[in-house]
């Protein structure tokens, strides 16, 4: 059940508007009661959102606080040593159990009905806590730099539970790094009109691409993906993975934008989330493009530590892996996450290594723009068949579709595809067209956003009237959760 | 410019073209959808309130008739008016599955249109039973909610008193709720527009001249005027009976029914039908249908009630008792001198010729309906 989030109209009716008046002008500019009614409002946002499972927010904040000011104060290895380990074994620890048990046990399960069949272990059935993966992430990063000497430590633990449950990046992120929300809170929180209009423009962007576009495009992808008919149909798996990329991409960068705008709203500028990432034309380019705080936070405290590029090939070659493999269970707890995450960690070696031979090389010297198109069509036909996996769960269907992705064993059936399709077909298509072309095209105009938000007060309120009356009557009857809200 | 003048300024921007983009989405797309039947099931479901205005705009002096698809199909308003001297113009807003308590949510908008009087179709439907067994109550609580949706309100209406407890958690009663529910046509809507225009596909049913049961010509048509006094028709399903012994189904494809399994099974399961047979019990329904009459009376709107006949075949085959309810409500109105009651119900001379079927009228009943009520209407607006 749904009880508050960034598609339910209480957000916009409501609570945010109450954050703003009660966090802007009921407190008379005063920082410290800026930050203390942020914080109030935040754990009733995750409250209504998660219920119960706040007691663990509350939990890793105090940890995470307590073990980021034990680190800070002390020069001795071994304390600071010991803080940091139990700052990351508490985090993992809940993550592990709430997010991962069930599927070790399943896992094991599944093995054990293979050699013995018998099932030996009963799963838990927990619920996974609403953003649990994201803010997990940020308040271990928070332990992690006040170790390496990155930072200091946040002298208010009001800072710094704000810090942890701010709201609008709670939930599915962006996963902000504490040095960023510091400076951001320092001074007392204050809005121009500039800003409040960024920000408006960030959420009715927002809500076009999770309303008009993500759910729209979902429903194909669900008939495809979820009923498993006419697997063998070449068209409609490619039609499938291209929806469900558009999909993925619309319903997260959705929630980012609407993120990102209320925290505007709010006096709080948060880092960007994705860059176009379908313009990419390699898959390193795409992971510059894509969720960058979480590939920025794996790469700084996984990576990295794991030996990087710096240390030869095969080190490498297991960094990059293990990154990509951990990234894709990051996601969920499960294989195909896991086979996702392994799919893109090869693309990446093979890019890398790619790219010196030099054949390869002359190839796209030679060939110049070409090339960048050719490159381009390349990485995105790896990128949506990497997507089908993250989709599909299901093993009978998710084999068949990617042989059939590369034409093995497969057909193309216009007639079939069509049949097979829902009702709304020409609309979706045009979606998915008009999606292309401003994909294509907001890369050249600075970002949609930004060069709506430049734009004359009328062409402003026009387009954004027209984007929202759009969606009021085009989006479908029901409205799904996002995406990242499972991860 | 300011930077609060410009917020400002892009704010009513977008409001002001948010309500234009609405209103040339409702009008435009999604409105021509429900009119010519491509959603919803019947045009008429959404036609009432562009004709309440129509009327109010056009004619001076109004008689209109409210009903079910009985009352469509025999009250035939052109007729009717070359036969009265009142020089009132009549029209006909019934359409079917019409149940007064689904009615009364129009009834300020039927009152606006300022008729001199208000013909309401008496049956057994006006004093059905509404419960979720019914397999029609789906269909109800639906058409309600399209009606609420098609005139989204802000303060609550009177009639909000009669809707039950159940029925008010299913109903969208709140504004968001109701545009919400009125949004959701948008999709289907779209869909088929782009496929009509861009695709040259024709429209599932005729709107013209002699058009289908299923559609409504739009306000703007020629059309429009002869349609609202005088709606499309059902085709003569039992004349078709009794000439080939078949049925055409809703594909277009006929099936075997011979006249003796017309009248014997298959009017046996339809007269089984709750929408054809009173409760037996005061209910919801028999109190929004007193809910019309005192709104209509209060405002000095004459009401006549008249009860229209089934096919005497249909008649004949009635338990004995069974519509005693109808009868017993239609004799205490009799006693309401504010109000006019004109039982045709079990008058003897409506041969089965005047049927289409087991309860609508054909051609022939029309015209005979037409010589026994327009006197009656005469006496009470002359």
């Amino acid at each position: 059940m749904r009880f508050l989030d960034f598609v339910t109209i209480d957000y916009y009716l409501f609570f945010l508007p109450a954050v703003f008046i009660l966090t802007m002008w009921t407190t008379l500019g005063v920082r410290r009661y800026q930050i203390s009614m942020l914080l109030i409002m935040s754990y009733l946002f995750f409250w209504l959102a998660s219920g119960w499972h706040i007691i663990l927010l509350m939990i890793s904040t105090c940890l995470d606080w307590t073990a980021g000011s034990k680190i800070d104060a002390s020069e001795d290895d071994f304390v600071r040593k010991r803080w940091l380990r139990t700052s990351l074994i508490t985090n993992l620890g809940i993550l592990g159990i709430f997010k991962y048990l069930d599927f070790i046990l399943d896992s094991f399960n599944l093995i054990s009905l293979k050699f013995t069949d018998t099932v030996e272990l009963d799963t838990y059935g927990l619920l996974l806590p609403v953003g649990i993966s994201f803010y997990t992430f940020q308040t271990m990063s928070y332990t992690i730099d006040i170790y390496r000497k990155k930072m200091k430590s946040y002298d208010s633990f009001l800072d710094f539970a704000c810090y942890a449950a701010f709201f609008p990046q709670l939930v599915a992120g962006p996963i902000v790094r504490a040095d960023h929300f510091r400076k951001e809170i320092e001074r007392p929180l204050s809005i121009d009109s500039a800003k409040f209009r960024l920000g408006l423009t960030l959420i009715i962007y927002g809500i076009v691409k999770k309303l008009l576009i993500a759910d729209n495009v979902a429903v194909h992808a669900n008939s495809i993906f979820l009923e498993g008919e006419h697997l063998a149909n070449i068209g409609l798996i490619w039609w499938g993975a291209l929806c469900f990329g558009i999909q993925i991409y619309c319903d997260f960068s959705a929630y980012t934008d609407i993120a990102i705008g209320s925290a505007y709203l709010l006096g709080v500028k948060l880092p960007e989330n994705f860059k176009t990432p379908y313009a990419a034309t390699s898959p390193q380019d795409f992971w510059r493009r894509w969720h960058i705080s979480l590939s920025t936070w794996l790469r700084d405290y996984l990576y990295i530590p794991l030996g990087g590029s710096r240390n030869g090939a095969n080190r490498m070659i297991f960094a990059l892996l293990m990154t990509m493999l951990l990234g894709g269970l990051w996601h969920g707890a499960s294989w195909n996450f896991v086979l996702w995450g392994l799919v893109h960690g090869l693309l990446l070696i093979v890019h890398r290594f790619g790219k010196d031979i030099s054949f390869i090389d002359s190839f796209f010297n030679i060939t110049g723009r070409l090339g960048i198109v050719i490159s381009w069509f390349i990485t995105q036909v790896f990128v949506f068949f990497a997507w089908m996996i993250f989709r599909v769960e299901d093993k009978s269907i998710l084999i068949p579709s990617m042989k059939t992705f590369f034409g093995y064993g497969g057909h193309f059936d216009f007639e079939e595809m069509l049949n097979c399709l829902p009702e709304i077909k020409l609309l979706t298509a045009m979606i998915v067209v008009l999606f292309i072309l401003l994909h294509g095209t907001s890369g050249k105009l600075g970002g949609g956003k930004m060069w709506l938000t430049r734009r004359h007060p009328i062409i402003w309120g026009t387009i954004c009237g027209v984007m929202l009356s759009l969606t009021f009557y085009l989006r479908p009857a029901e409205t799904a959760d996002f995406i990242y809200f499972r991860f | 410019m300011g930077e609060n003048k410009e917020l400002a300024l892009s704010t009513i921007t977008c409001i002001i073209v948010i309500l234009l983009c609405s209103q040339i989405i409702d009008e435009q797309i999604i409105k021509p959808r429900l009119y010519d039947g491509t959603i919803n099931q019947l045009g008429r479901y959404s036609f009432t309130y562009d004709g309440y205005e129509y009327i109010s705009e056009e004619s001076d002096f109004p008689v209109i008739a409210i009903g079910t698809s009985r009352m469509r199909e025999i009250f035939d308003g052109i007729s009717i008016a070359e036969n009265s001297s009142s020089g009132a113009d009549f029209f006909n807003l019934a359409y079917g599955m019409d149940l007064p308590y689904i009615r009364m949510i129009e009834i300020d908008y039927l009152i606006d249109s300022n008729p001199a009087l208000v013909i309401i179709e008496m049956g057994p439907s006006s004093f059905s039973k509404l419960d979720d067994s019914v397999w029609h109550y789906n269909r109800t609580i639906d058409f309600m909610s399209h009606l609420i949706s098609m005139k989204p309100f802000l303060t609550e209406p009177d009639w909000l008193e009669y809707i039950s407890d159940a029925d008010a958690d299913k109903l969208p009663l709140k504004y968001m709720e109701q545009k919400g529910h009125w949004a959701d046509y948008g999709q289907e809507s779209f869909e088929s527009t782009i496929e009509y225009e861009f695709n040259n596909t024709e429209l599932p049913y005729d709107c013209g001249r002699n058009g289908h049961v299923r559609c409504v010509p739009l306000t703007s048509s020629q059309d429009y005027d002869n349609y609202i006094r005088y709606p499309f028709q059902l085709p003569n399903v039992l004349a078709h009976v009794k000439a080939t012994g078949t049925i055409i189904n809703s594909n277009g494809n006929p099936y075997s029914m011979p006249l003796e399994k017309y009248y014997g099974p298959y009017l046996n399961k339809s007269i089984e039908n709750p929408y054809h047979n009173p409760e037996g019990v005061r209910n919801i329904n028999h109190d929004a249908l007193d809910f019309i009459i005192e709104k209509l009376v209060s405002n000095n709107i004459e009401v006549m009630l008249v009860g229209i006949p089934y096919n005497p075949v249909l008649l004949d085959r009635l338990e004995d008792g069974k519509w005693d309810y109808y009868n017993q409500s239609m004799s205490q109105y009799s006693e309401d001198s504010r109000i006019t009651v004109v039982d045709l119900m079990w008058e003897d001379d409506w041969p089965d010729d005047y049927f289409s079927d087991l309860a609508h009228a054909s051609r022939n009943g029309e015209l005979y309906f037409t010589s026994k009520i327009t006197s009656k209407i005469d006496e009470i607006i002359v």
